[in-house]
């Protein structure tokens, strides 16, 4: 499997490890997907707000497979910084994609590295013009309204960065 | 019907684990097919397969089953939710008829990175169908032990005092020092869970499977990723 650390490396060191900064005020129950742990665990801190969903991804022009590793590699560096930036901690952000001809990658982050695999080990032979990513986010000290502001803003800024235009 | 099951925080990499665990059962399963001489091997997954995968993700997408799955594992899911407390009796019912229809040698449980482990062995002991003792193997992040012994204190706690193997992972991304530490507090933890250092992202050496599988074999091979 093909395995690239992009030079892009997030640094750790300036997440608050303490644990006021994960106190969050927000109901237990209603944003994690039913995980129905808040007694066991005796820590509100535990509980972490879940984003997940499926992306249609169109490209309203041709992408080559690294122009497409490329753009996922920014979003979710762009929700790693979003994270990182409001002393949030990440337990996992993961994202898989699958495009025409069977080109696939999983990129995944906890707070450090993102690593980028091609899980078919498939090159696409011709220009990509549609996918589909599927996105988890699991963080802590935040809800989920928020969580799923900053991953969905995140694709439409880093395709905003890019020269060309494409649309969820 | 032998059972793991797979816990560990979000991201300790029980799915790379995973992946590299079904390459050695197949290989195995390959192996004595061939031995055996008993029936002509086509691929991996004959008629019945041989391992199954229960994939369990907290999100109402799932993921994992995706990379196993293109990987060419026979991979069952479970989403939104976690088989260790909201998803428990889907579970069981699950196992129960992949025991009847399926009958693999091996089901490997993959739950949510939240979720306590010895749980899911207790449900299943206790209404599953199945009879050979479950094993629970704790995949540990040893690059963010202390962190999250920090900001899950308990979950993460409880996922070692409940593994009968844990495995310390990300041994790359850690210093000699610090593996140590994280070594003896797992021993202080649990002291009589088998631990073993490995790193995910490189080869793991058959040995590590056949000593939590119970397999024979010859001790150089080395599973894929
Ligand atoms: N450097 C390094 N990375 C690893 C290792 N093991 C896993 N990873 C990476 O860590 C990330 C998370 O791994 P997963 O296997 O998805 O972890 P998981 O426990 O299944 O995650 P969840 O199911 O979301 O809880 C992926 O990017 C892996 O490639 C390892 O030993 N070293
Ligand atoms: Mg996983």
């Amino acid at each position: 499997m093909n395995q690239r650390n992009h030079p892009n490396h997030i640094e750790h060191d300036h997440v608050d490890l303490s644990h006021e900064s994960y106190h969050t005020d927000h109901d237990h129950t209603s944003h994690h997907a039913g995980h129905d742990h808040g007694a066991l665990l005796g820590a509100a801190e535990e509980i972490p707000a879940v984003f997940s969903q499926t992306l249609f991804l169109q490209f309203d022009k041709d992408m080559t497979e690294n122009a497409i590793c490329a753009l996922l590699y920014d979003w979710l560096t762009s929700i790693q910084h979003w994270a990182l930036f409001h002393h949030h901690y990440i337990g996992h952000i993961k994202i898989f994609a699958e495009f025409e001809e069977g080109f696939q990658l999983w990129l995944s982050a906890t707070g450090r590295e993102i690593s980028v695999k091609n899980t078919a080990m498939k090159l696409p032979k011709n220009p990509v013009r549609r996918g589909t990513a599927a996105v988890t986010a699991i963080v802590f000290g935040t809800d989920e309204a928020s969580l799923k502001v900053a991953v969905l803003n995140g694709w439409e800024e880093t395709l905003a960065l890019q020269s060309g235009k494409a649309a969820i | 019907m032998n059972i793991i099951i797979f816990g560990g925080f979000l991201g300790a990499g029980k799915t790379s684990l995973i992946l590299s665990l079904a390459s050695f059962l197949i290989q195995k399963n390959l192996k004595e097919v061939h031995q055996n001489d008993q029936q002509e091997v086509q691929s991996p997954y004959l008629q019945s397969p041989y391992l199954v995968i229960i994939e369990n993700e907290i999100g109402e997408t799932g993921i994992d089953h995706k990379i196993l799955r293109s990987g060419g594992y026979e991979v069952r899911e479970l989403f939104a939710g976690c088989v260790c407390c909201t998803l428990a009796a889907d579970l069981t019912v699950m196992l129960n008829e992949i025991a009847d229809t399926l009958k693999p040698q091996w089901v490997i449980i993959e739950c949510t990175g939240l979720a306590y482990p010895g749980n899911i062995a207790d449900t299943l002991n206790r209404y599953g169908k199945h009879s050979d003792p479950i094993r629970i193997v704790t995949v540990v992040d040893a690059e963010r032990w202390e962190e999250l012994a920090e900001v899950a204190p308990i979950l993460v706690e409880k996922q070692v005092q409940e593994a009968d193997v844990v495995l310390i992972n990300k041994i790359d991304l850690a210093d000699d020092e610090v593996i140590s530490l994280v070594e003896d507090r797992i021993h202080s933890i649990n002291a009589s869970a088998k631990k073993i250092r490995l790193s995910g992202s490189g080869m793991i050496p058959g040995s590590v499977w056949r000593e939590i599988t119970g397999a024979n074999g010859s001790s150089e091979e080395v599973t894929e990723k």
